[in-house]
């Protein structure tokens, strides 16, 4: 096409719009709580915020199931997003994330007898609620986003809102801290993967994980191929906190209040799994991963390697944690260790193996195995963190594992959910978090990786014993005077006790009983990644 | 192989230093020709003209000039948008495609409204009052 001529057609169709519309909703709502927050005034019940959050949420979540889960994973909107049932299913474990930690924040931010851990004395409701959904809208984008720049800007939108919530108590210099930690590594982060693209666009010449996919890069080009994708990786590994990429997660985690805590725990981590998964995807399709090495590209041998270190990183680290803010935080590296196990699983369909259609088995599993852990890790991490923030209001922070002790005799619900919440992080059966395990732990085997298998499974008999501990601490020890197991009743508490049942009831139902409904959507999302 | 990917690049590397031999030779000439007669006045940090304002940067100033200054930037870099926009629409888009136009004019629109809710939200918080 001549590039001077007028253009005279768009270069889609406009019903691409429609598959949109579950990322627009999350910023609209969050320009609507903003608005809503200076017409209700200083000092007022804040619980329509929450409110109103939630029922967008909701409404993305529909969005999502009705348009994106339909989708066969074909780009639209000229090449930008290739939405899928992949997309649906991370969708739904990032607002999982974001409903219940904000509903825990509703009664978080509500003191009304001004005591307690009030957010709102440091940042107005409104913009709470606002960064949580606009962090929201840039996570759902980066779940099906398909051009690297799309990418890039999904994952800065979803950064920029979650270092400013990390740094949202700005009078604590923790969270000062902890904000400064985490944007300064952030943005370092963001020029690899920056820079791992611009590399990967010379080698290739495309942005677009489809056409990637495609491309046969020619050999003279493969290194500079090799590195980019080497640093788009480490910038995403970062994201999740895989070891040795960790160091900024339990400054992060411990700096920041814990209802944010928990939306990073989930949101950030889901987001940058499921990206993770289609960029990888792209770069093993293109050969950027590196020439096979024993059978598979060497870029899985790396990953072998770090998925090894951070699963016994992350367990090893959260033993001798007094903090259950810096507890959560390792075990959340733990956990970015068993993905990355479904991850390796999935890479290894990449090399030239004899058995590669097995290995395209077990790439299908690891993909399908991720999203269901990521659904299950979403409910567990959203319930102990909705029991940490409802216990939170007493005015002291929960800074210490003691400050749990006796709570199954003073709120024997809360202490029920979190026990089991912690079970599912353990991955004992008859919750969520056991069967994601097995699937992910599944592909492990089938692809091969029994040794790393086997000793994520090791690591995870080990973090038993830090969740047991915490159970243990619940339920065994009498509560100490003025802990906040103690706390008062207060009217407002509806919004976190409905985040807390939900989380429990939900652990439960997918752990026991997983509707089909659901494991249908796994599958296909695995479908539409792997074909 | 390696060689050639970076032929391209001689000119840009050649007006680099060339620039960087300019500055240092103007900077150095000034430095050793120049008469230099020292008041007080002269050693004083310029700013704009006005008297000098505080002595140290190093001190707290109120956080109202952040807030302006990013605001400053939001609408800076609204218009920087708007105008490509606008040079596109009359000159590089076909008069007749209808659905086209509308779909960027409908795209645009919404551009400047999220940014319109953000300068009401910051109108209404109070942002735009100096004290």
């Amino acid at each position: 096409m001549d590039p001077l001529s007028p253009l005279s057609s768009l270069s889609y169709d406009v019903g691409d719009f429609l598959y949109v519309i579950p990322i627009a909703i999350p910023a609209l709502f969050g320009m609507i709580v903003l608005i809503l927050d200076i017409y209700l005034g200083r000092g007022s019940n804040k619980t329509p915020l929450a409110l109103t959050s939630g029922l967008g949420c909701l409404l993305t979540a529909v969005a999502a199931w009705a348009l994106w889960a339909p989708a066969t994973g074909a780009p639209v909107m000229a090449g930008t997003l290739a939405p899928s049932a992949f997309g649906a299913v991370a969708a739904l474990a990032i607002l999982i994330g974001t409903t219940l930690i904000g509903f825990s924040v509703a009664h978080h931010s509500q003191s009304a007898d001004g005591v307690g851990v009030d957010l709102g004395r440091s940042i107005a409701h409104g913009e709470l609620y606002g960064l949580l959904l606009f962090a929201t809208s840039g996570m759902l984008a980066m779940t099906i986003a398909n051009d690297m720049v799309t990418f890039f800007v999904a994952i800065e939108t979803l950064s920029i809102a979650v270092y400013a919530l990390t740094g949202v108590e700005r009078r604590r210099a923790r969270s000062a801290e902890g904000a400064m930690k985490y944007f300064v590594l952030g943005a370092f982060s963001a020029a690899f993967l920056l820079y791992g693209m611009s590399l990967l666009y010379g080698a290739t010449g495309t942005m677009r994980l489809d056409v990637l996919a495609e491309t046969a890069i020619k050999p003279s080009d493969l290194p500079m191929a090799t590195v980019g994708g080497t640093l788009i990786l480490i910038g995403l590994l970062f994201k999740v906190g895989a070891v040795p990429f960790h160091a900024w997660v339990p400054d992060a985690y411990e700096g920041a209040p814990s209802a944010v805590t928990g939306f990073m725990s989930i949101g950030v981590k889901v987001a940058a799994f499921a990206g993770m998964f289609r960029i990888v995807e792209g770069l093993g399709a293109c050969g950027a991963l590196g020439a096979d090495l024993a059978g598979s590209p060497v870029g899985s041998w790396v990953l072998w390697f770090v998925a090894a270190l951070t699963v016994i990183g992350g367990n090893a680290g959260a033993l001798t944690q007094r903090n259950p803010r810096r507890l959560m935080a390792y075990s959340g590296i733990a956990h970015t260790g068993y993905l990355l196990v479904a991850l390796v699983a999935f890479t290894r369909q990449f090399g030239h193996s004899s058995d590669a259609l097995n290995m395209t088995y077990a790439a299908h599993d690891a993909a399908a195995g991720l999203l269901f852990y990521l659904l299950a890790y979403a409910l567990a991490n959203a319930g102990v963190f909705a029991v940490i923030n409802h216990l939170e209001r007493r005015g002291e922070d929960v800074d210490s594992l003691d400050d749990l002790a006796g709570l199954a005799h003073t709120q024997p619900r809360s202490a029920l959910v979190m026990a089991v919440c912690l079970l599912s992080l353990a991955g004992i059966p008859g919750t969520a978090g056991f069967l994601g395990k097995l699937w992910v732990f599944r592909a492990g085997v089938a692809s091969g990786d029994v040794g790393l298998v086997v000793l994520a499974l090791m690591a995870s008999a080990i973090s038993l014993y830090y969740y047991l501990r915490i159970v243990v601490i619940m339920y065994m020890r009498e509560p100490q005077a003025g802990t906040a197991g103690a706390s008062s009743e207060d009217p407002q508490r509806w919004c976190s006790r409905l985040a807390i049942l939900v989380a429990g009831v939900l652990t439960i139902w997918l752990g026991v009983y997983p509707p089909n409904a659901i494991l249908k959507l796994v599958v296909d999302g695995a479908q539409a990644l792997v074909h | 192989m390696l060689a050639s990917m970076f032929v391209g690049y001689v000119g840009l590397a050649a007006m680099g230093a060339i620039c960087l031999i300019i500055g240092v030779v103007a900077l150095l000439l000034s430095k050793i020709l120049g008469p230099r007669r020292p008041t007080r006045v002269k050693q004083l940090p310029y700013e704009c003209g006005v008297e000098l304002i505080q002595s140290s940067a190093r001190e707290r100033y109120s956080i109202h000039f952040y807030l302006v200054a990013i605001l400053f930037i939001l609408f800076d870099l609204e218009t920087v948008f708007l105008f490509p926009w606008a040079a596109t629409m009359r000159y590089g888009v076909d008069p007749n495609a209808a659905m086209l136009r509308s779909v960027l004019l409908t795209e645009v629109l919404l551009f400047v409204g999220v940014l319109a809710v953000g300068l009401f939200y910051v109108w209404k918080r109070r942002g735009l009052e100096w004290d």
